[in-house]
């Protein structure tokens, strides 16, 4: 059932993505500054958008999220362990070191977002660039798996797949082509279950990037895709846009969602680059906690 | 031992044998998907793509690298994929091979054409001299390089039913050895000629030129025991220990590099359990120029006889 997008669901999605940053900013983990500048997106996938169950991560029907840049793994861990795919404490041996912990779980949060090792992630990666035609794969998996009569994927109407594919990729693995094989497939079968987020944070680990990835909006359009951009940190429009996203048929669609590195974690947005130390001052300053309002 | 045929006959085209068992089951079962890269048109023609795969048939175009992620995809979904394509360029795919196929374990059956590297020829770009080396060393997968249309007909079989990624590296024409009641066993390497002086692990071409050259060797004195060494990864290791124990020495041949192929395999094998004289017949680091043929054979030295000479210098190694 579609959430309402008002005002106390706004807050209640921003407080569950700083108590995402707390986590991921004590965590002393590789890649703060790409994991902070995808959060808010993958806040409002799993808590607004997307249709999922913490109880059966392997639901058949359930919508998919592949992470091309998996080394932000983090920005899924923390939302995955507050939606209650997980005990948040167990989030601990991913920064702390390998630790077997009481009840048998052993370090299942890898560096990189790994589909076997953790509940609720749909993709193995880490090598960048893959992402994308993973899940155009699983798009047109679903389609041909869908319960209505095959139709030939060129023409309309095509059946209903009954769950749809969302892939975060980052601007920095946009420079392998791989994605850009994946974006002339997905035009061509019209993938449009299919929503592509690019997290556009404009720095990878040496440069910035914008003078060669401009004009980003004209490059997907030239590739038959329906695109619009939003504002990455602010909820209303992220949400906005995945709705915007379902009403487009017969395209995949690209969401160009500009960002800053490090978001929300001020050591890390002052430098902008990928590291992402833990500050030195206590959480609580840094950061401070906003109680998540509960679910109408 | 498995029977192989008395009379060898003209060489017969492997692909058939690959395809119709993917055809047949395509029928009634509607998860087999074929994915091309531009490269499965010859043998799922128009007819099967309108009558029978219809949206199951995906092109992706000419890119090999968004054909191992779809793959990966499509798979992840539960449908089973055959994609095939020119061996050499699954190394063009192979991140996505390593990352998006094999460590979720797809069901993903690989098919890499032009082994066999003196067939065909096209020139240093189009030699399939590289594909074990780069697939053996890839977790879960499987490595499998038939030596006629019989097995590799049988490992397709097994490759359709099996739950999981394998590279199966084909060549366009051999003459058929095995009889039609050959059982293909992973991680055996079936003898298919008897001999206690010396062992020839042949792979692929290599089998029957094995064959061919224990026959001249037996006219000399010497019996040479054949293996088939076509389930490369798993390899059949309790087969080649026996053979290096009863026989006390190992000459082993194929067309790729010298450097990670079936050879480099064995010889850990053979090292590590029940060390024995070893030789191996391969292409040594070089490109090979475009032709094909006897005369190209003879230039590399890749010919039956280059086998006998290796198998009597090996022989003479023996205490």
């Amino acid at each position: 059932m579609a959430k309402k997008l008002d005002d106390k669901l706004i807050k209640r999605l921003e407080a569950i993505a700083n108590e995402c940053r707390r986590i991921n900013a004590t965590g002393n983990y590789g890649h703060g500054g790409g994991t902070a500048s995808m959060q808010d997106i993958a806040v409002a996938l799993y808590f607004y958008k997307m249709k999922h169950d913490p109880k059966n991560p392997d639901w058949p029907e359930r919508d998919r999220l592949v992470l091309g840049k998996s080394h932000a793994a983090g920005a899924l861990y923390a939302p995955l362990a507050l939606a209650g795919y997980f005990d948040k404490e167990k989030l601990v041996p991913l920064y702390g070191g390998n630790k077997i912990l009481a009840d048998g779980w052993m370090t299942p949060f890898q560096m990189h977002a790994e589909k076997w090792a953790t509940p609720g992630i749909d993709y193995t990666g880490g090598s960048l660039g893959q992402g994308l035609g993973f899940a155009c794969g699983l798009a047109y998996g679903a389609i041909l798996k869908a319960p209505k009569p095959l139709i030939n994927l060129y023409g309309n109407p095509r059946p209903d797949p009954g769950y749809k594919v969302y892939c975060i990729i980052g601007d920095g693995e946009l420079s392998e082509g791989w994605n850009w094989e994946s974006a002339m497939f997905a035009a061509k079968y019209k993938l449009s279950n299919l929503v592509g987020i690019l997290d556009y944070n404009r720095y990878n680990m040496s440069e910035d990037m914008s003078s060669y990835m401009e004009p980003i909006v004209e490059k997907w359009k030239a590739f038959g895709w329906w695109t619009t951009e939003i504002d990455g940190h602010n909820m209303r429009d992220i949400c906005s846009a995945l709705d915007l996203a379902d009403n487009v048929s017969g395209a995949p669609k690209m969401i160009i969602a500009h960002t800053i590195k490090g978001k929300g974690v001020p050591d890390w947005e002052a430098v902008r680059n990928h590291s992402g130390n833990a500050p030195k001052e206590p959480i609580d300053t840094v950061i401070p906690p906003i109680p998540i309002p509960p679910e109408d | 031992m498995v029977t192989i045929k008395k009379e060898i006959g003209q060489p017969d085209p492997l692909a058939p044998a690959i395809w119709t068992p993917w055809i047949e089951a395509a029928k009634t079962d509607n998860s087999i998907v074929v994915v091309s890269a531009d490269s499965a048109g010859r043998n799922i023609t128009q007819e099967l793509r309108e009558t029978l795969f219809k949206d199951r048939f995906i092109a992706s175009g000419i890119q090999e690298a968004n054909a191992a992620l779809i793959s990966g995809g499509l798979a992840d979904q539960g449908l089973k994929v055959i994609w095939p394509d020119m061996g050499w360029l699954f190394e063009r795919a192979y991140n996505a091979v390593t990352q998006t196929i094999t460590t979720e374990h797809y069901h993903v059956m690989m098919v890499g054409s032009g082994g066999g590297a003196l067939a065909g020829g096209a020139g240093p770009s189009h030699n399939n001299l590289r594909d074990l080396a780069v697939m053996l060393p890839v977790p879960n997968l499987i490595v499998l390089a038939p030596a006629d249309a019989v097995e590799a007909g049988k490992m397709s079989e097994f490759a359709l039913k099996y739950n999981g990624p394998i590279y199966l590296r084909t060549m366009a024409m051999s003459p058929t050895i095995f009889e039609n009641d050959y059982q293909f066993n992973l991680g055996d390497a079936p003898t298919v000629r008897d001999g206690a002086d010396v062992t020839i692990i042949g792979m692929q071409e290599w089998v029957l030129k094995g064959i061919l050259a224990a026959n001249s060797l037996a006219a000399q004195g010497i019996q040479a025991r054949v293996l088939d060494c076509s389930s490369v990864k798993p390899i059949g290791k309790e087969a080649i220990i026996k053979a290096a124990r009863e026989t006390g020495a190992i000459v082993t041949a194929e067309s790729t590099n010298i450097h990670g192929g079936m050879g480099s395999a064995v010889a850990g094998v053979v090292g590590e359990n029940y060390p024995v004289p070893l030789k191996r017949i391969a292409l040594h680091d070089q490109y090979l120029h475009s032709g094909g043929g006897k005369l190209v054979e003879a230039y590399y030295h890749q010919t039956v006889d280059d086998l006998v000479a290796a198998v009597k210098e090996t022989v003479q190694r023996k205490k």
